[in-house]
Order: C-alpha cells, then structure tokens, then sequence
C-alpha cells in the first residue's frame, strides 16, 4: 500500500546567518494508512517541528512532504483542501488550543457548519438553514459522545476554564474529529494532562484509530508511552534533528541497537523497586545536550557516547542501515551489537 | 437526552435570551463600581440627548430683559447673551457632540480592527502594504489637516464631519491591533484552527477579535473621547461652520460673545464645558467596567 505520509529528506531550518539553527535535518520516514508511528526524542530534538511539517503549518526549507504520493507544496487548491482536512493536529496544551471566549458547541460547530456548506454547495436542494442547524448539532453530540464527554448537554455550554485538562484535551479531538481525518498527529498529546488519566486518554484515541481507520503520528518524550501506545506500531527516535533508530516497537524496546535509545530507555522510570534494581543504565560521557546553535560534528550524540570510536564517530554522519530484526540504526558502531537492557 | 439538549436551546424565543445577554451584561459591569457609575451616566446623557429634547425645546427667542441672569427656576443654568435659555440649549446640543463621537469612533474602530488583525494574521505584503499606509496616515498631524480640509470642503454636515475624524483616527490603535494578533498567531488555538481550514474571515472575526474585544471596546471608547475633543476644538477656532447649536458651538459662541468678560456669564461659558467633561468621564471611567462584560470567566459564572 502506498504510505499515507511521506516525508523525503525533510529539513528545516530556522533564523539566518550565523542564528541559524537547523531543527530537523534531512529525515526520511513513510507512514503506512492504519500505523501508529511514534516519534520519539528530548526536547528541542525537532519532533514537534517535524509534526508541525507534516499538518503543513510549516513549510519545510528542504526536501518533500507527500500526503497519499502527492506532495502537498505542489497541490492544486482542491487537492490541499482534502489534505488540509485529512491531517490534523492534537496540540500538547489543553490549556492553550482551545479559544478561551468560545464554549464547546461553538469550537465544535464552526468546523461542522463550513465543512457542511461546502459539501452540500453542489446539491440543488437546499435544506432549510434550521435543518442544517439541527444536523451540525446532532453531529456535535456524537462526537462528544466519541470522545467521552457524557453527558453531552453538561458539556456543550462550557468555556474552556470550566473543563479540566483531559477534558479539553477530549475537546482537541473531537474538534479535529468534525473533519474526518485520516491522519493525526498527536504532539504530546498526554503530556500535560494528570497521570492517572492519560491512560484513559490513550485508550481512547487507540480506539479512534480502530474505529474511524485513523493512522497516528504519535510524538512524545516519554518512551513508556510510546511502548504502550505504539506496541503494534513503529517507533522512530530522534537526537537533534536527525532520526538515530527506528523499528518496530517491540523489537526497539527489548533489542535497541542505538546507544541513545539505551540512554533513553535506561532513563524510563519504573514503579516496581525489583525491576528498576535490574535496569542497566547506559554510562552517558555527558549529560549535557549539544546547543543546536553548535552541533557536534559527524553524529551529533559522539560527545556523550561511551562507545565512541575516534576517529569515525566524530567525522562521518553516520547514515541509517537496516538492520535483519527489522528497521534501521544510524551508528555502525553498535548496529549488530545486541543491546544489554531488556 | 443530547438532543433535547440542543433543542432546549432553540425554543428560547429571541427575546428572552436578548433579555438574559442584557442581565448578564449588566450584571459584569456592577462588577466594578465606578465603572458601573460611569455606565450609568453614560445612559442618562444619551437619554438627556435624545430624549430630552422631546420635552424640552430649544429656547430661540431672544428676551433683551433677561440677558445673563443667574440661575432661577425658570432658568436652571441661566441665559445667554441674548436672553436664551442655557438648559434647554444644553439638552438640545448634546445629540450632535455624541453622534460625531460615536460615527468617527465606530469608523476608526472597524478599520483598526479588520485591517490590524489581518495584517497581523496574513503578514508577507498585505502586512508590509498595510503598514506602510499606517505609517504615512500616523504622520500626517491631523489637527492641521483637518483645518485645511475644513477650508476646502465646507464641513457642514456632522456625518461628513465623524467620517472624516473615523478616517484619520484609527493608526495607533491599529498598530496596537497588529501586534495582539501577532502573539495571537502563534497560539494553539489558531493553528488548530487553521489545521481545521476554517478560512481567513472565520479566523479573524472569531477566533482572534474576541480575544481582543476587552483591548477594542476600551479604544473604541478612548477614540469617543478623542473624537470629542477633537470636533470641540474644530468647532471652537470657528473651523467647523455648524449652524446648529451643539455643545461645541456653544463654547464657540460664548467665546465669541466675549462670555469671558462677565461676571454673570460664567454659567453661559460653563455649562457646556462641564457637560462635556462629564461625558467623557463617564465614558472613562466606564471602559473599567467594558472590559470586564468579554472576560468570558465572569461571564460564564452565572
């Protein structure tokens, strides 16, 4: 099948001359229809740039984006219409991506109403404007109803500062449900909401994606997520804008090839004292994360690798090879290593 | 269950919820003292502009027996050099002095918006175009220009007038327009918007004005009183030709008569600056409250 996202040597820069920063450098990655691929990488590593690329709310400096084989800089208009709605975007802050003068029915209905008006501008017979009205409601109501807001009455007439976080993070995604998105890109999307409901949460957009054929663009920190999220799906790390390892999430977590997703999956915090007494922990050199302003040459995560080779670590950028237990590792240091964490 | 929700909404007839957004309006601005006060005053002056004139005719004719006398009970505030009545022109004057206000207000105020946000919102040319007209507008010292505009065009009508004033007023709200939308642009809740294609006019006029609304009604209401001021001082260099007796002209007038010069005519020069100074501290003291009516925590806590 073909993916349903593409991205071709996607690289973007920000500011110029001597301030420029290079946020995501060169990554490649195709998602299939039906996937869940997380995306996963410390802060400033270019993951939630990366998402915001592939909603096209930024243009990429370099390289393609392609939405089902098209790329969607070079759409016609009624092209990037249909790719504008099929792709949207979860944001991290429930507090931030609601309008806060607007209630639920309204930030629900806006969609509803515009969506409907262009697809039934075709159609001869205009249905009454009440009619209409009642249909964009009852729609509402559903899609409250997806996202476990019930009831849907108490919730309709509410302002953001009356809902909770996990509330309005449920409102995010019927929001971004009234257009029928075939895509999601979901930029941590769980991580400023409570702890003992984002479980809830992610159950609930699993479900979405069972129900309504969604593929998931999952970017988050939290590695743990990523396994509970995207256990049947891939997981892709980045470090500093470039992608170090990616791989079917099973294998990933049990057999990581790559030294920083060892650091990362070390870093994982587990509950139970027996198991974390067990958990080998990568020896970093540094914990100092380079500045994007001055990166490291060759890989950029040579300076706090214990594995380094001198030599080679430090001047060849190192390139992403397919490794036989499926996926991809850029450190030919390590590649075939079997890694020591389970 | 849900439906009936949506359907209990509808058969408010327009009526009752006009009725309960005017309750809930007028319970946000008792919030705030002072600016509940303003809010009252505000309403009487409208009310003793517009309808008081129904009750109370203009006093035309000239009585040489009574020229400035002090107050009496026929007489609230006295008469004029020509043994007019000062109240009754008072209530009488007040209409043009607030449409002129309110027009070139209301004419600034919705181009700042439109054209602020926009800007704002599309940047590239439209923002660079957009600006560079601003920039030349905000240059140009309007007091002087509209003097020489006056000499050109005889600005006889009071809306030709407000225009006018609304056409030239609106650049330093607007630039601060400009730059509430920029920070707005980068908020989650207009990315999500844009992801979801709700188009540029959608955006604008929903998502990011009333974001601003508490920032546009108290300009709009600061703009009233510049506007105020400004055609009063129009009105007093003899500018601004009008005919018809407004609060303006009356300052004018009393100037002219030489008002200054006597001892009993202070309430004749008085009267109509006092009126004015009284409208416009209404008004500032009520955009204290103005704010408070978008604010929509407050508004929500029924």
């Amino acid at each position: 099948m073909a993916p349903i996202i593409e991205l071709r040597n996607v690289t973007k820069y920000f500011g110029s001359g001597r301030d420029q920063v290079t946020a995501v450098d060169s990554i490649s990655l195709d998602i299939e229809p039906g996937e869940i691929v997380c995306l996963v990488g410390e802060s400033g590593c270019g993951k939630s740039t990366t998402g915001r690329m592939v909603v096209g709310l930024l243009p990429p400096s370099e390289g393609q984006i392609l939405y089902q084989g098209q790329d969607i800089s070079a759409m016609d208009k009624a092209d990037y219409q249909q790719y504008r709605r099929a792709v949207q975007i979860i944001h991290q802050d429930p507090y931030a991506s609601l309008n806060p003068t607007q209630t639920v029915r309204q930030m629900i209905a806006a969609p509803l109403l515009r969506h409907q008006a262009q697809r039934s501008s075709g159609s001869a017979n205009g249905s009454g404007r009440r009619e209409r009205r009642r249909d964009v409601e009852r729609r509402a109501a559903e899609l409250l109803e997806i996202v476990d807001l019930t009831p849907v009455a108490e919730f309709l007439d509410k302002y953001p500062h009356q809902l909770s976080g996990g509330q309005r993070q449920r409102v995010s995604v019927a929001r971004a449900l009234t257009v029928e998105p075939k895509f999601i890109v979901a930029d941590e999307a769980v991580s400023m909401v409570d702890v003992s409901i984002r479980v809830s949460l992610l159950n609930m957009l699993s479900r979405l994606k069972d129900e309504f054929d969604v593929t998931f663009l999952f970017i988050t920190h939290d590695l743990a997520l990523a396994k509970y999220f995207a256990w049947e799906g891939r997981i892709t790390v980045m470090y500093l804008g470039r992608i170090v390892e990616e791989g079917p999430t099973p294998r990933l977590i049990t057999d990581s090839r790559h030294p920083y997703t060892q650091a990362l999956l070390g870093a994982v915090p587990e509950a139970d004292p027996e198991l974390a007494k067990k958990k080998v922990h990568l020896e970093l050199r540094s914990a100092e994360i380079p500045s994007l302003l001055n990166l490291p040459t060759g890989c950029t995560f040579h300076p706090r690798c214990p594995y380094i080779v001198e030599g080679e670590c430090d001047t060849a950028v190192p390139l992403l090879e397919h490794i036989s237990d499926g996926g991809s590792v850029a450190c030919p240091v390590r590649k075939s290593e079997p890694s020591l964490i389970v | 269950m849900t439906a009936q929700g949506w359907e209990g909404e509808q058969t408010d007839s327009l009526l009752t919820s006009a009725w309960k957004g005017f309750r809930t309006f007028v319970r946000l601005l008792s919030y705030n003292r002072v600016g509940f006060i303003g809010f009252l005053v505000v309403i009487f002056m409208i009310l003793l502009s517009y309808a008081g004139p129904l009750i109370i005719e203009l006093d035309t004719k000239t009585k040489i027996d009574k020229i400035y006398i002090t107050p009496t009970i026929e007489h609230p505030l006295g008469t004029d050099h020509q043994g007019r009545d000062i109240w009754s022109q008072i209530v009488n004057g007040g209409k043009d002095v607030i449409y002129v206000a309110f027009l070139a207000a209301m004419i600034s105020t919705v181009i700042a918006v439109v054209f602020g946000t926009l800007s704002g919102f599309i940047g590239g040319w439209v923002d660079s175009a957009i600006m560079s007209v601003t920039d030349i507008i905000l240059t140009i010292p309007q007091f002087p220009l509209l003097a020489v505009l006056a000499a050109f065009i005889s600005l006889n009508s009071l809306t030709l007038l407000g225009i006018l004033m609304g056409l030239l007023n609106w650049p330093t709200l607007l630039r601060a327009l400009r730059a509430q939308a920029l920070s707005l642009k980068q908020r989650d809740f207009i990315e999500a918007a844009r992801a979801l294609d709700l188009g540029v006019w959608h955006i604008v006029l929903r998502e990011m004005v009333p974001n601003m609304m508490p920032y546009i009604v108290v300009s709009f209401a600061l703009g009233m009183t510049f506007a105020v001021y400004q055609q009063a001082g129009l009105v007093f260099l003899g500018l601004v030709p009008i005919s018809a007796g407004n609060w303006s002209v009356m300052i004018q007038l009393a100037w002219v008569r030489g008002a200054i010069f006597y001892k009993d005519s202070v309430w004749y020069i008085m009267a109509p600056i006092v009126a004015i100074a009284i409208l416009q501290l209404a008004i500032i003291s009520m955009t204290r409250s103005l704010e408070l009516v978008f604010n929509p925590r407050l508004r929500a806590s029924e």
